[in-house]
């Protein structure tokens, strides 16, 4: 029996909405294994945000389990769910959250100021080759503002995979670009997937792109099935 | 610590520092007053210290011993000899010995009409080592009967010029002396005084050979300092024309020294309150600061940063903050201590000591009232955040 990489069994999520307690994630089970690309749909509000928030270990208050590589990690301390995020999660959101105040080369290179990766002799070159596949290693010292919506998601790319993450966790990154920023980004996730055999899960709203991974996931009102 | 982190944790702290220059600088205010405060009366006090102590012969020793003739009738002034100082070497708990220029200069008060001034003498019995510039140098037979005639120094002449109307008498601790001649300013005294006329005049020989010593750590002071005196007085070669004594001189300088404490010690009091309410200015700009900067957390967070990560970050930028508000107040207690010394007649010294309590008391203020803030923001929580 092959290890799932992901593996979701019987989670619910409750928010508090004043004294009431809601039911946001409905008993779901999910499976994800290395070198998928899975697609989320679901309609705004239906809890696809609150489910990849407990699959990036940004949330640890659920009911059910969660294995990661076959460990669960709901006990651990900080420091271990923090340094699972550096090593093997990386985010990219709907509005790229850049630091306006960092060039784009301090911006990518964040995870790697929490990574033990000081003596290794090659990060700026590994940087300068990743700008550079993502089309914006002339943009290195430019600060986010200078750039365009297009470019700014191609940043937090490159910082989601600067430490070779083992998943990719996307949440609408097309939300807030243009068709053919749209179109390029997609293109990029798919020869990430395909090539470089990247890891994938990815929400959208965009039924363009419901076949663009081999896994569509649904969520409807809380409650997950795979399409 | 890795290197990196600790860059980039400096680096992060230095760029919103100095993105928010106006409201930094006002919350630094109250630090750099408060230190500068205290850099001011720490100085002022040491070089009040210094002056004191420079004004006797003691200088930082433990204590002093004198030699005097048995015969209070005789000229000749006794020395201590190599002998005598080896004798001393050797009493348990003397650390070192020093012997003392002869003629060490002695202040006495200069007046000049209604102008007077605290100047520093020396008192001897030739013109040995002063160049007389204009007018004449002492005769030999002034000294031989001790007339009340002085020499002045160029710069102490100048002073005085504007006052005497060309007549030639100052008034030295009270008494009348003529002004034989102007002597080569260089010397580190502004009069020199025959010795017959000052111990007529005055009563004291202020000349008597004196050792300082210093006393090993750990040896009461008072009982070694006498140990050496009855050693001298049982063994030295010169034993039975002379008398060793310990000279009584730390009291008063004690005192002196308490009450430049004391009063130190107050104005700290004062500056503490200061950099109490600097402190509380210092947290509720870090506060506005995390505000502004949950963004940055929570992205910090979402890619690796642990909470400890978070809250050392603002921990050190609230002590950055309050160190560069203190190296201000250095930079600002320097030139308040600079003006001091150009008016007052003694001249501010800032001590190491002095540095280090500003540094250290600035680094504290960052660290105990940006702790709060700086847990504050390790402990949001992620998802409302991101
Ligand atoms: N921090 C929160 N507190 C209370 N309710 C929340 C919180 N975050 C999200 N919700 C609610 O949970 C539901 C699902 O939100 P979300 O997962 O963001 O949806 P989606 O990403 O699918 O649009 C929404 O109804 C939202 O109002
Ligand atoms: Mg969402």
């Amino acid at each position: 029996m092959k290890d799932n990489l992901i593996k979701l069994d019987d989670v619910s999520k409750y928010y508090l909405a004043g004294k009431q307690k809601v039911q946001i994630l409905k008993h779901v089970s999910l499976e994800i294994d290395k070198e998928d690309f899975a697609v989320i749909m679901g309609h705004s509000g239906s809890g696809k945000s609150t489910l990849i928030n407990i699959l990036g270990f940004l949330d640890q208050k659920y009911e059910g389990t969660y294995g990661f590589a076959g460990k669960s990690y709901q006990k651990q301390s900080d420091n271990v769910i923090s340094k699972l995020r550096n090593r093997n999660i990386g985010f990219i959101f709907q509005n790229f959250k850049l630091m306006h105040n960092l060039t784009v080369k301090e911006n990518v290179e964040i995870p790697l100021i929490y990574s033990n990766r000081d003596s290794d002799q090659n990060l700026e070159e590994d940087l300068n080759q990743l700008l550079d596949s993502l089309g914006i290693l002339d943009k290195k010292d430019s600060y986010p503002s200078e750039l365009s919506g297009g470019q700014q998601q191609r940043v937090a790319i490159a910082r989601a995979l600067i430490n070779h993450p083992s998943i990719i966790i996307a949440d609408e990154p097309t939300g807030a670009l243009d068709s053919q920023n749209t179109q390029e980004v997609m293109e990029l996730f798919e020869t990430l997937n395909k090539t470089n055999k990247v890891t994938i899960i990815m929400v959208t709203h965009d039924d363009t792109f419901a076949n663009f991974g081999n896994r569509l996931f649904k969520v409807n009102d809380g409650v997950l099935h795979e399409a | 610590m890795k290197l990196k982190k600790l860059k980039a944790i400096l680096l992060t702290a230095l760029k919103s520092i100095l993105s928010n220059k106006a409201r930094n600088f006002l919350t630094m205010f109250g630090i750099i007053i408060g230190i500068a405060a205290v850099i001011t009366i720490m100085s002022v006090g040491n070089g009040l210290k210094q002056k004191a102590n420079s004004f006797s012969s003691l200088g930082n020793a433990d204590g002093q011993i004198s030699i005097q003739s048995k015969d209070l009738n005789s000229d000749q002034q006794p020395s201590f000899s190599k002998a005598d100082i080896q004798l001393v070497e050797t009493v348990p708990g003397i650390k070192r010995v020093k012997m003392l220029n002869k003629a060490f200069p002695t202040p006495v008060k200069v007046q000049v009409g209604d102008k007077s001034s605290e100047q520093n003498a020396i008192i001897q019995n030739s013109n040995h080592k002063f160049t007389v510039v204009s007018g004449h140098s002492i005769s030999s037979d002034a000294f031989e009967l001790g007339l009340n005639q002085v020499l002045i120094s160029e710069q102490l002449n100048q002073k005085l010029k504007k006052y005497n109307h060309g007549r030639k008498l100052v008034f030295i601790n009270q008494k009348g002396f003529e002004v034989d001649g102007i002597f080569e300013d260089g010397q580190d005294s502004e009069v020199l005084i025959p010795q017959r006329a000052y111990v007529r005049d005055f009563g004291s020989n202020p000349n008597q050979d004196l050792i300082n010593l210093y006393v090993d750590k750990g040896f009461n002071k008072k009982a070694t300092l006498k140990a050496a005196a009855k050693t001298l007085q049982t063994k030295s070669d010169s034993k039975s024309q002379v008398k060793f004594a310990v000279v009584d001189n730390k009291a008063s300088m004690k005192f002196m020294n308490k009450i430049i404490d004391y009063i130190a010690y107050f104005i700290i009091f004062v500056a503490s309150i200061s950099l109490l309410i600097a402190g509380i200015g210092v947290m509720n700009t870090m506060y506005m600061t995390i505000s502004e900067r949950t963004q940055e957390i929570g992205i910090r967070r979402a890619f690796g940063a642990t909470k400890n990560d978070i809250r050392l970050q603002f921990l050190f930028e609230s002590a950055m903050l309050t160190l560069l508000g203190g190296f201000g107040g250095i930079l600002l207690g320097e030139g308040i201590c600079y003006v001091i010394g150009a008016f007052a007649p003694f001249k501010p010294v800032t001590s190491l000591q002095a540095i280090g309590v500003s540094v250290g008391v600035s680094v504290s203020i960052g660290i105990v009232f940006g702790i709060i803030p700086a847990n504050q923001a390790a402990r949001k929580n992620l998802i409302e955040i991101l």
